[in-house]
């Protein structure tokens, strides 16, 4: 449904992404993932035909991109990291003038924005001027904006980037009530997002792509190698040697009361540890297995620091 | 051919619409309340005056001359009212102008248009043309003044309909020098005070060539005077030369328009 073909972007003499290839297929959920400057946003104006590349093709739905913007576009929603609304406007009235201008069937167009107002949960706020919407709610028109059209295909640029906690959480909902409707590519810099909505990732780091598997080779590839956090009440150093005798325990580093344990990929590693640090009588406080984070996956696949 | 009809349709539905919604945007904005309002009390101010002043000057004659010597209302009265009218576009359009692309850009909407089936020329025109329907209305109010003249007297309509010919066109350079203004940064100030500079100075170009001494350069200037192509319209006189200059001036800034954003697409 989206491809990608060997994708240069340069700005001056900086190569902002570097031969970026990949595909897409219809239906999928891809998370788009890299650090601040990775080159995603560049990547993701190039799939939308906001600029061209220096060197490269995009194809949506086997059209391309460049060459026929007018058909491709059509088949597109973007929501780009700040969401592109008129702050003068009423919210149904937004969506209608994208409906337009996403050349929907005037006949269709009342009941492409009821949809899209249902879809995302904008009822409550479909005739209030969006200048006095919070940013929770701009992020939500911004995105009824990428989907009025019923677009096969999406591009989220950081939909949830801003947001505060609850509104992050609301708009992973709404991402998830997505699945499987369209074919889309969510780019962000949190693991987590991807992990709780994505069947694939790509990852990107300097321009170039790292790794493109699914979510679940991924997470078998992070957990070759688990930590484990552990805070007891008093620190003795007999309970270091307990640690390292236990099979499973890879290495133990120990700061004040907090030890860190690098263990064998086994669940039974937990157990024993927990047990080891009661017998110790050292007061076991807490005991939880480290999440890893994007900064994890990037030291893990590049071997170098974010 | 059914197919080019077809696109030569979406062509002018994706321009209309991009300029109505700017049009609207602007109509609705206080901003555009607030020139409107004062610029009329300018206007209803001076056109009395100035028209009380000829009636005065027509009832009691300079010593010499006879009472309709000389006097004309198009001149002295009309003539005034179009130029406080040129007055307000030098200095308004910029301001009504600037927020057409740079705010786009600043406010990241223009991403919308951008990856929209829309293209580069369609949206130049679509704001070229909001802008442009927004100074129509303007001049079409302003036309009450001199056409309530015709209650009291006789008023010469050629010149008046030339005249408002010559302040459209006048207009239409304005509004592309503005969006030009504005298609260069995402500074709403920047843009307006661009914009303002590079209408005053296509206004003044005439003067630098008066002062220069030299005839060939004084006569180029001249052509590429704004002031001395609207005096053909003032005047009652069609010119083509003026027609052509007004057009190829706002061609020459929309194509510029035109570039500006698709440097953006292309640049690298």
């Amino acid at each position: 449904m989206i491809q990608a073909k060997a994708l240069t972007k340069r700005y001056g003499s900086r190569k902002a992404i570097s031969d970026v290839s990949f595909t897409v297929n219809k239906g999928e959920i891809v998370g788009f993932l890299g650090p601040n400057g990775a080159g995603k946003t560049t990547t993701m104006k190039i799939l939308t035909g906001y600029m061209a590349p220096n060197k490269g093709e995009v194809y949506l739905d086997g059209v391309n991109v460049f060459k026929e913007p007018f058909t491709a576009k059509q088949k597109l929603g973007y929501l780009p990291e700040a969401p592109p609304v008129y702050s003068d406007m009423i919210v149904e009235d937004y969506l209608q003038y994208v409906a337009k201008l996403k050349l929907c069937p005037k006949k269709q167009i009342p009941q492409l924005v009821e949809s899209a107002i249902k879809r995302v949960g904008l009822q409550e706020v479909r005739q209030r001027l969006i200048h006095n919407l919070s940013k929770g709610f701009k992020q939500r028109v911004g995105l009824a904006q990428a989907l009025v059209s019923d677009p096969e295909i999406l591009i989220l640029d950081e939909p949830t980037v801003g947001l505060d906690p609850k509104q992050v959480i609301e708009m992973r909902e709404v991402l998830k009530q997505l699945k499987g409707q369209h074919t889309i590519i969510l780019s962000t810099h949190i693991l987590s997002e991807v992990q709780m909505t994505c069947d694939r990732v790509i990852i990107i780091n300097e321009g170039e792509i790292i790794t493109e598997e699914s979510l679940s080779a991924l997470s078998q590839k992070m957990r070759a190698k688990r930590q484990i956090l552990l805070r007891v009440k008093k620190s003795e150093d007999s309970l270091i040697s307990a640690l390292k005798n236990i099979k499973g325990v890879l290495s133990v580093s120990k700061n004040k009361e907090v030890f860190t344990l690098d263990v064998e990929p086994e669940d039974q590693v937990n157990e024993k540890v927990a047990q080891a640090v009661i017998s110790s009588s050292c007061g076991l406080i807490e005991l939880k297995e480290q999440d890893f984070n994007l900064e994890d996956v990037f030291i893990r696949l590049t071997g170098k620091q974010v | 051919m059914n197919s080019v009809f077809n696109e030569i349709k979406i062509f002018f539905r994706q321009t209309f619409l991009v300029a109505m919604k700017d049009f609207k945007s602007m109509v609705l904005s206080p901003l555009f309340f607030g020139w409107t309002g004062i610029s009329f009390i300018f206007l209803s101010y001076n056109f009395p005056r100035d028209l009380f002043r000829f009636a005065m000057s027509y009832a009691m004659p300079v010593f010499g001359q006879s009472a309709d010597q000389g006097r004309n209302i198009h001149f002295d009265v009309f003539v005034a009212h179009i130029s406080y009218i040129n007055l307000i576009f030098l200095f308004a359009v910029p301001v009504l102008g600037m927020k057409l692309l740079a705010e786009e850009k600043r406010n990241r909407t223009f991403d919308l248009l951008m990856t929209s089936p829309l293209s580069s020329l369609q949206m130049v025109l679509g704001k070229y043309f909001s802008l442009l329907m927004l100074l129509f209305l303007f001049l079409l109010f302003s036309l009450i003044y001199p056409l309530s003249t015709g209650f009291f007297t006789e008023i010469p309509l050629g010149p008046l309909v030339s005249s408002y010919i010559g302040l459209f066109l006048l207009a239409g350079v304005y509004s592309a020098v503005c969006l030009f203004a504005s298609s260069l940064s995402q500074s709403l100030f920047l843009s307006a005070f661009i914009g303002m500079i590079l209408n005053i100075g296509l206004w003044f170009i005439s003067q630098q060539g008066q002062n220069s001494g030299s005839e060939v350069w004084s006569s180029i200037m001249d052509y590429l005077s704004l002031s001395a192509h609207l005096t053909h319209f003032i005047k009652g006189s069609l010119v083509i030369n003026s027609f052509v200059f007004f057009l190829s001036l706002i061609i020459f800034f929309l194509f510029l328009v035109f570039k500006s954003v698709e440097f953006i697409r292309w640049r690298s």
